[in-house]
């Protein structure tokens, strides 16, 4: 399959012209599409399913920025939002070729996502210094692909995975505040390799939801007992066991334990 | 510190068998990777080779293995039919796991010692995906929960016995490139006011978290001095300086590691595959190549209790390893050109 990339070199210099913009026109986006170069070969990879999503994904957003439950939690849109490019990317046909490769990731950042990844860095940012891009910034690293847990596509796209259950993304936005969740205790570690743990956890902070000091207690717990254990053959059964006794651990000091 | 003794491995008695299922190796085409082995291929190789496991370099080996597999069992009251032999894989960045082979260990003693868990046709998805690093795990595996005895395993899942293996077509951790601390990284840093400092160390990252990477930190060198270091590199003068500066980054960095760790009493296995993860590999090798865990687990304790011996370790060896000693002497002296 082929597929459009943008190199390292020409993500920095889009970029770097790129800055203090909140959307790209049409100008900048044929100079993205210029820039691009395809790899891999056979039938060209059609991003038009994707397109369509990218728009209901704008929509979405805002939308979800007008919604008391979810203006004030800017990861939990990121989770509602991270089904919409999974399912978009797969109804393409996206392989596995595109996948690994960080080009492909840094053509959908520019081409697609620079809306996106720019209010997702407010998000990030102390409200008086909230801006685009901007000279300096380290913005970079939403753009190139390089950490899962940053690279903000990435991990959109490993969440909605890891939530997938029966045909449902319910868990990628169900729980509240999540970010330490996600970018801390399920993303970066070994919890992320198995689904059906990752879901497990997701589903008990979602019932029983634990503040960020305690939930950082459960998942050295948890990590610390991962490393006797082999999850791969896991059910949703045994990974409810795992996480309910860790959740409930005597050793949890934190008070009151929420 | 045997294997079975540590905090974390609460189990006694999987020494012997631990040891035995220690010779087994992963082949992926010609390179052969002995437990705790890291290898770096090319993008075709990682997506062509086929990938070989061996119980064992013989035959007797692996009767031997299976003879202690079988007696751990019964040490620890656990039905043969309990335990399994697995090979994981763990594609790192997008989290994608699969078992290879997986066999019950009455069935897996009468099968063969030489497991072929990819072909060059027949390859399973997390096998390609050259761009993230790969980790292939063999384990002796407890396949359902018994009752809890002490110093015993009883949840299913839990391994009696573990060999790890790493591919990666990334490169491997190569040290630092220095950086120009000119205006700009100086305002970066805050050095507007400190025009005379010659290096900084940007070690804000934490190099135990396996998200990091090498670009993450930085040696940064006054700009005029690194041009001229540029300008003549071969004078000693610029080997020599180029030597203490790396051991500055070193130190820096075992510094900021030693405080990570000790913020977030993180484990071994919670900073695999991290910058530091590598340099602990660095200072664990035998004269084969091979990670030797005991040693790794030693020094990563030395880390966490006393950075700075770690840092004279380190010290120890890259003096060693360069001569700086002696060019020092020179230098003093006045012999240095």
């Amino acid at each position: 399959m082929k597929y459009p990339t943008i190199t390292h070199e020409k993500l920095v210099e889009l970029a770097q012209d790129f800055l203090g913009k909140t959307d790209l026109e049409r100008a900048d986006l044929e100079r993205v599409e210029a820039a691009s170069s395809p790899e891999g070969s056979g039938q060209k990879l059609d991003l038009r399913r994707l397109k369509t999503k990218v728009t209901n994904m704008r929509q979405e957003h805002g939308e979800l920025l007008e919604d008391f439950d979810y203006q004030a939690d800017p990861d939990r849109i990121e989770g509602k939002l991270a089904p919409m490019l999974h399912e978009g990317l797969r109804e393409c046909g996206m392989e596995d070729e595109a996948l690994d490769d960080a080009g492909f990731w840094r053509y959908l950042a520019l081409a697609n996502f620079w809306w996106f990844l720019v209010w997702r860095h407010h998000t990030c940012q102390a409200r008086v210094d909230r801006q685009a891009f901007k000279e300096g910034g380290n913005y970079l690293r939403y753009l190139e692909h390089k950490k899962h847990e940053v690279s903000v596509l990435a991990r959109m796209y490993i969440r909605a995975e890891l939530a997938l259950d029966d045909g449902s993304f319910e868990l990628s936005w169900k729980g509240k505040t999540g970010t330490d969740v996600w970018q801390s205790h399920l993303i970066p570690v070994g919890t992320g390799f198995s689904p059906v743990l990752a879901r497990a956890l997701l589903r008990r902070q979602v019932r029983d939801y634990k503040e960020t000091d305690t939930l950082r207690e459960i998942a050295k717990l948890i990590k610390r007992s991962n490393t006797n254990l082999v999850h791969i053959d896991s059910n949703d059964d045994m990974a409810d066991a795992f996480i309910d006794y860790h959740w409930s651990h005597p050793s949890l000091k934190t008070a009151g334990g929420k | 510190m045997a294997r079975e003794e540590r905090s974390s491995r609460p189990y006694k008695n999987l020494r012997p068998c631990q040891e035995a299922f220690e010779k087994t190796t992963l082949h992926v085409g010609d390179v052969v990777l002995e437990d705790g082995a890291s290898t770096r291929l090319t993008g075709r190789e990682f997506l062509n080779e086929p990938f070989v496991i061996k119980f064992g370099k013989t035959e007797e080996d692996f009767n031997e293995l299976v003879l202690a597999l079988k007696h751990a069992a019964d040490v620890h009251k656990i039905s043969h039919d309990q335990l399994k032999v697995m090979v994981v894989t763990y594609s790192t960045f997008w989290k994608i796991s699969e078992s290879l082979f997986c066999k019950g260990l009455d069935e897996f003693s009468l099968s063969d010692s030489t497991v072929t868990v990819a072909t060059r046709t027949k390859r399973d998805r997390s096998l390609g995906f050259p761009s993230s690093q790969l980790r292939i795990e063999a384990y002796c595996v407890l396949s359902e929960t018994i009752d809890k005895q002490p110093l015993s395993p009883y949840r299913a899942g839990t391994w009696l016995t573990k060999t790890t293996y790493k591919l990666s077509t990334d490169q491997s951790f190569t040290g630092f490139q220095p950086r120009m601390l000119d205006d700009a990284a100086r305002k970066k840093f805050g050095l507007e006011d400190s025009p005379m400092v010659q290096r900084y160390m940007d070690v804000e990252a934490d190099p135990t978290d396996p998200a990091s990477s090498e670009e993450d930190f930085g040696l940064y060198v006054d700009e005029t001095l690194l041009q001229t270091l540029l300008d003549n590199s071969r004078t000693s003068g610029t080997s020599i300086i180029q030597r203490l500066l790396g051991m500055n980054i070193a130190r820096a960095l075992i510094y900021r590691a030693a405080s990570a760790l000790n913020e977030d009493t993180k484990s071994l296995d919670d900073i695999q595959s991290s910058i530091f993860d590598k340099v602990l590999d660095a200072f664990s090798r035998d004269k084969n190549g091979k990670v030797k865990r005991e040693d790794k687990e030693r020094l990563f304790d030395t880390v966490k209790k006393r950075p700075e011996l770690f840092v004279a370790i380190v010290e120890d060896r890259l003096v060693e390893n360069s001569k700086l000693d002696k060019d020092l002497i020179e230098l003093v002296k006045g012999d240095a050109s």
